[in-house]
């Protein structure tokens, strides 16, 4: 999601990601802020994303991340699996639906 | 120096998410303090999240820190490993040259050296004593019934390379003076013309045969190419009998004579020029 909200948007700072995964769950996924750190740091840790020092839009220095190109080529890996997985499990689901 | 910074830095990032969080429900109407409770109700357990970014951060440089902080014990192991596996390595290689890869030859199980022991002393004046036999031995060998295919081979001169010119450049080049029925003998084909014969041998013939990578760099694989060549100052046509492709060519000789033994002929034999052999 983090990876995906910054491809979209592009370069946003922590409460920004934050604020926009909060906004498209709406209100399905409720998640402690804090925990938007973890993983901002384990996506660093393995280079899908990058940080650097900027200034927010109400002048605030704020670290911005932004996605790298192992990040998007990881991205496009991710969504074609999860729309494979999703895809199997909807039509399992149909499937028992109609029996 | 690096965890603390990271620290600090993690701690300047949640102040500023919590105050950006604050504003906001500040925005909505809440009142100052009412919003920071919130926001870091919102938020979530701080200690805990530093905690556990600390312990990721950990992890990741613990090994690279205990090296560092060790730089003689990380020495030692880095050349230990290193020298192993290059030890290893090299010792491989000398094993699978010598005892693995066979020669690329036809039957190569079948190729011996022939031996001798308990030579008279002073009675070698050229290459091993062990392994080289006069000429007239040589020849008295291959008259034994199931011997026929007893080849020998002399090398051009004691470093084995002899001068060599194709065209106007001169150079020096590897190869041996070898018995006529040293190709029929290995089971080598050529790859354009004819390897050497028993009446080359016989008629002392001045002819070469080069290897394919002498015929590539000299030659650019012309098939069509009958340029005279000199090998130590005696003009010798090209029979332009090559080894079959470059796996059967052995790798290390850049040619073969033949007209053997046109230095070792009979006076020569007399001063004892003698020939190394292999048996197949």
């Amino acid at each position: 999601m983090i990876l995906k909200t910054l491809q979209a948007l592009g370069p946003l700072h922590g409460f920004g990601i934050a604020r926009r995964i909060e906004q498209l769950s709406e209100d399905v996924l409720t998640l402690n802020e804090g925990t938007v750190y973890t993983s901002l740091l384990r996506l660093q840790q393995k280079s899908w994303i990058a940080s650097e020092w900027g200034v927010s839009e109400n002048n605030r220095r704020a670290r911005f991340y932004r996605v790298t190109k192992r990040g998007l080529k990881q991205l496009v890996g991710e969504t074609e699996n999860w729309e494979r997985i999703a895809a199997v499990i909807g039509r399992v689901l149909a499937l028992e639906a109609k029996a | 120096v690096g965890q603390r910074r990271a620290e600090s830095v993690f701690d300047e990032e949640v102040t500023t998410h919590l105050e950006m969080l604050a504003e906001e429900y500040v925005r909505e109407g809440m009142s100052a303090q009412e919003a920071v409770r919130a926001a870091r109700r919102q938020f979530g357990n701080t200690t805990l999240l530093k905690q556990r970014q600390r312990e990721s951060r950990t992890t990741m440089f613990f090994g690279v820190r205990q090296l560092l902080k060790t730089p003689v014990f990380t020495i030692v192991c880095v050349l230990t490993l290193a020298l192993g596996v290059g030890a290893n390595t090299a010792v491989f290689s000398v094993m699978h040259a010598v005892l693995i890869k066979m020669l690329p030859v036809e039957d190569a199980s079948h190729v011996f050296y022939v031996h001798t022991t308990d030579y008279p002393a002073g009675a070698s004046q050229t290459g091993d004593s062990n392994t080289s036999f006069s000429y007239p031995v040589y020849r008295a060998l291959r008259e034994q019934a199931g011997l026929q295919e007893v080849m020998t081979f002399i090398p051009l001169s004691t470093s084995g390379k002899a001068p060599a010119r194709v065209g106007t450049v001169p150079e020096e080049a590897a190869g041996d003076m070898v018995s006529g029925n040293y190709f029929r003998g290995l089971g080598v084909g050529t790859e354009l013309g004819r390897g050497f014969v028993e009446k080359d041998e016989d008629d002392h013939t001045p002819v070469v045969v080069i290897s394919a990578n002498f015929w590539a760099t000299h030659y650019a694989r012309s098939r069509t190419c009958s340029e005279r060549r000199s090998i130590s100052s005696r003009f010798r046509s090209p029979s332009w009998a090559l080894p079959r492709g470059d796996s059967k060519a052995p790798k290390e000789s850049c040619r073969w004579t033949s007209g053997f033994p046109c230095r070792a002929g009979p006076s020569s034999m007399r001063g004892g020029i003698r020939q190394r052999m292999a048996c197949i």
